[in-house]
């Protein structure tokens, strides 16, 4: 590729080029029915109300709303987080809190602050891969432990960390961090159980590692209680708890935080410093205005009812136009269902004829396995789509479903390149 | 109170990180009655603030986008904008070569991220950008500085810290440097493009500064002399229109510029929609061109004053350096002094620099210390020189 490309570092090599961009474009096509992208529904946006607390903004901007800010966010959005989550069973002071520019900058600081070459990371199987990238791009070496209807399998975690150490007794030797996704995880839409919650941190404990719990989906729970975050079992500050500001108000402004033990948040503000110096004011006062007037709140309500009605309606459809040889998950909460098709059956492939054939798109499943595993899995948002988009879309890709199924029996390799293969590239990343 | 701790194991890359002085001596500053030229702060009367509030108030309709995730790249009518606005800078670039930055610091971020393994070499200038220095201590570089003079790096120097070093990376600030105020000749733009390009070293150009110029004719980038496409550019609206915004920008060709947008994607996603929004909506307003005249003009009245205070009160011994732009000047000292200790004695007196050893690789320059003229007022610059003038004057009895 030329000149310099001997000059990338090591990491560089190893960085897939992610195709979250691929997912935009396909997202930007009219025409297409795209499952792909887990956006929220910009029909959820509260438009008026925005734009009224942006000029509020506006009005009362001063010369400090332009100035640098501090490393660490704005000391009110601080407080006011570290007042919810003192009521949601995980107390905390505002210097506990990193403000970040989305919670993907949380990951990405805390593999720079933590992971050296090498340095084994527990990830879901399958994860998040905007996680498990920030991760992989510090040469982090990975465990992957499955997920079944209650979330990551902490039994056999539990085994792997005993065969560990018994395979070489070092200390130091097992992981440094467990990644976890506990609600409507991304991709499969599972929730953590609150029995593995508790004992996850007792593994921790146990084991010597940190558990980085990302939260984005949370409060975006349809039916059933919320379960206790992982971080509430925490006794001894080895949880770092990921919010975000992206999936329950909106994400263009980019304002996630973390929180944990004081010392790890100073590592991690230095760094910060060293990546972009502060997060961006106007982002941070916005969403401290729409905290003050309630208007979060009441938009959580309101978007909570439009995700429940769009998931109703896709697995309704997916009831009557899969084939009953496919399964799926029933997500309480979030953006994703996680499709497990036939054994043998490649989603990867199928893709550019589902769209090339059917206008219809989705994400392949494989992308969120570190192992290769996965190839006959699918998954699909319900959370852009509009409602009878939805309906037609999951009746196209049912109908493009029984059809490969049918291929398959057959023997038939469909003829040709599809032409939209080039186009669409690899569909695999997104958020 | 107690502070929390926790059992977590830090990276190796985290030694001896324990913030920066900056950092530590900004907080110190932060009592109404120091006056500070310690900061690279541009002055809050500089803030275009009526045009953004303007812009804030009729954004309507947009605001469905703005919301909404972008892609990592940039906004792409601002990627336009740029493309075309660096021009002025003599740099050819399409609207493909720019990537929008959370801020141009995250631009020496990903451009380590991208390029560097530990142990590898980073040239600097010699004092160069503290910041950029803790970003290669991060990445385990080793960053090795190369003597130059007020022309810039000395090209014969140059050549032989690639024949020793092996660099993968030179990064300076070649116009109205950081921290000496000094501005690199044509001449060794040219020289510095060809001889990187030559032995395949990554140049980094930091410009944050570069429009602010009270005197003297515009230099062209040394991106304008990339040939090879072995420069990465880096430009930023922090001290032109507001640093609140933390919106900067790379220019690089697209080998190198895909790997800089992988990082980002990992890094944070995309840079705020709203920042992208106001910064393209007031880039491209008349009233963008009329701002910039009048903060070169606020700005050389203040580094003016700051001179002719310093001409007043500071003792005969000292040395100081008369940029042409940006936002500092660089103060030198009888080697006797130290301005490590001197700073204790200066923020007793009220008045804050940043003393010289951190821009340095080498512990050097201790007999240094860089002011900021921009973020204080003129009484403030009066009061505040005269201040530190007897400070330094104590300092020599």
């Amino acid at each position: 590729m030329g000149l310099w490309e001997g000059l990338f570092a090591a990491r560089t090599q190893r960085m897939k080029a992610s195709d979250i961009r691929e997912a935009f474009k396909l997202a930007e096509r009219g025409d297409i029915i795209s499952f792909a992208g887990g956006f929220p529904s910009p029909e959820t946006f509260p438009l008026d109300e925005v734009a009224e607390v942006a000029e509020g903004v506006a009005r009362q901007m001063g010369a400090t709303s332009l100035q640098y800010g501090p490393t660490e966010g704005l000391y009110e959005l601080r407080e006011l987080i570290a007042h919810r989550m003192t009521g949601e069973g995980v107390p905390c002071r505002p210097e506990e809190v990193l403000l970040t520019n989305g919670s993907q900058q949380a990951l990405d600081l805390i593999a720079k602050v933590t992971l050296d070459p090498g340095d084994a990371v527990i990830v879901e199987k399958p994860g998040y891969i905007g996680g498990i990238s920030a991760f992989g791009n510090y040469e982090a070496a990975f465990w992957p432990i499955p997920l079944d209807d209650d979330g990551l399998q902490v039994s056999f975690l539990e085994e792997r960390l005993l065969e560990n150490r018994a395979g070489n007794g070092r200390p130091g030797s097992g992981p440094k961090l467990c990644y976890v996704v506990p609600n409507f995880q991304n991709p499969s839409g599972v929730t953590l159980s609150e029995e593995r919650r508790r004992r996850l941190v007792e593994l921790a404990v146990r084991f010597g590692f940190a558990v980085v719990e990302d939260n984005p989906y949370g409060e975006i729970r349809f039916e059933g209680s919320p379960r206790p975050h992982v971080k509430s079992f925490d006794g001894d500050g080895r949880v770092l708890y990921l919010g975000s500001y992206s999936k329950v108000a909106f994400p263009g402004l980019r304002v996630g935080y973390v929180i944990g033990p004081e010392d790890v948040i100073r590592k991690m503000a230095i760094a910060k410093q060293g990546t972009d110096l502060c997060s961006n004011t106007f982002g941070q006062k916005l969403i401290v205005e729409c905290e003050k007037r309630g208007l979060l709140q009441r938009h959580l309500r309101s978007i909570i009812d439009v995700y429940r009605r769009k998931r109703d309606l896709m697995i309704e459809a997916m009831g009557e136009h899969f084939p009953k040889e496919v399964h799926w998950t029933y997500p309480e909460g979030g953006f994703f269902i996680w499709v497990t098709l036939p054994e043998g059956m490649d989603a990867k492939e199928m893709l550019p004829r589902a769209v090339a054939e059917e206008r219809v798109a989705y994400v392949s499943g494989g992308a969120f396995f570190t192992d290769g595993s996965g190839p006959n899995t699918i998954r699909l948002a319900y959370s852009q789509a509009p409602d009878e988009w939805i309906v037609e879309g999951i009746r196209r890709l049912g109908a493009f479903l029984k059809r490969e199924m049918a291929r398959r029996k057959a023997g038939a390799r469909p003829a040709g390149k599809p032409p939209l293969e080039q186009e669409i590239g690899e569909l695999s990343r997104t958020f | 109170m107690a502070v929390s701790q926790s059992e977590l194991s830090f990276a190796r890359r985290m030694e001896g990180m324990t913030g920066n002085v900056i950092r530590e001596i900004l907080k110190l500053t932060q009592q109404p009655d120091v006056i500070s030229f310690a900061g690279g702060l541009p002055s809050p009367d500089s803030f275009p603030e009526s045009h953004i509030r303007r812009i804030l108030e009729e954004i309507g309709g947009e605001f469905t986008s703005i919301l909404q995730y972008a892609t990592t790249e940039g906004y792409p009518p601002l990627r336009e904008f740029l493309a075309a606005w660096v021009q002025g800078r003599g740099i050819e670039a399409t609207p493909d070569q720019v990537l929008i930055l959370t801020g141009s610091q995250q631009g020496i971020d990903l451009a380590c991220k991208a390029l560097l393994d530990p142990g590898d070499v980073v040239l600097v200038e010699r004092p160069t950008y503290l910041t950029a220095l803790q970003v290669f201590r991060m990445y385990q570089a080793r960053a090795v500085a190369v003597p130059g003079d007020d022309e810039g790096i000395d090209p014969d120097a140059l050549e032989k810290a690639i024949a020793e070093h092996r660099p993968k990376m030179l990064y300076a600030v070649p116009t109205f440097r950081n921290p000496s105020g000094e501005t690199w000749s044509p001449e060794r733009r040219r020289r510095i493009a060809q001889l990187t390009a030559a032995a395949g070293v990554v140049v980094v150009e930091d410009d944050p500064y570069g429009l602010l110029r009270y005197d003297g004719q515009p230099l062209p980038a040394v991106k304008a002399f990339d040939e090879a496409g072995n420069i990465i550019y880096l430009g930023s609206f922090s001290k032109i229109i507001s640093p609140g915004l933390r919106v900067g920008y790379a220019v690089a060709r697209e080998q190198l510029l895909r790997k800089l947008v992988i990082g980002k994607q990992t890094t944070d996603v995309h840079s705020s929609n709203l920042s992208q929004y106001i910064v393209n909506a007031f880039g491209r307003s008349p009233a963008f061109q009329s701002h910039l005249e009048t903060i070169c003009a606020q700005y050389r009245a203040k580094r003016d004053r700051m001179l002719a205070a310093m001409e007043a009160h500071f003792p005969a011994e000292a040395r100081w350096t008369r940029p042409q732009g940006g936002l500092f000047t660089w103060v030198t000292l009888p080697e006797t002094v130290s301005t490590t200790r001197l700073l204790e004695r200066a923020v007793q007196q009220k008045v804050a620099f940043i003393p010289g050893t951190p821009f340095y690789t080498d512990g050097g320059g201790d007999h240094s210390m860089r002011l900021n003229f921009s973020n204080a007022s003129f009484a403030q610059i009066d009061e505040g020189i005269a201040r530190l003038g007897r400070t330094l004057k104590e300092a020599l009895a």
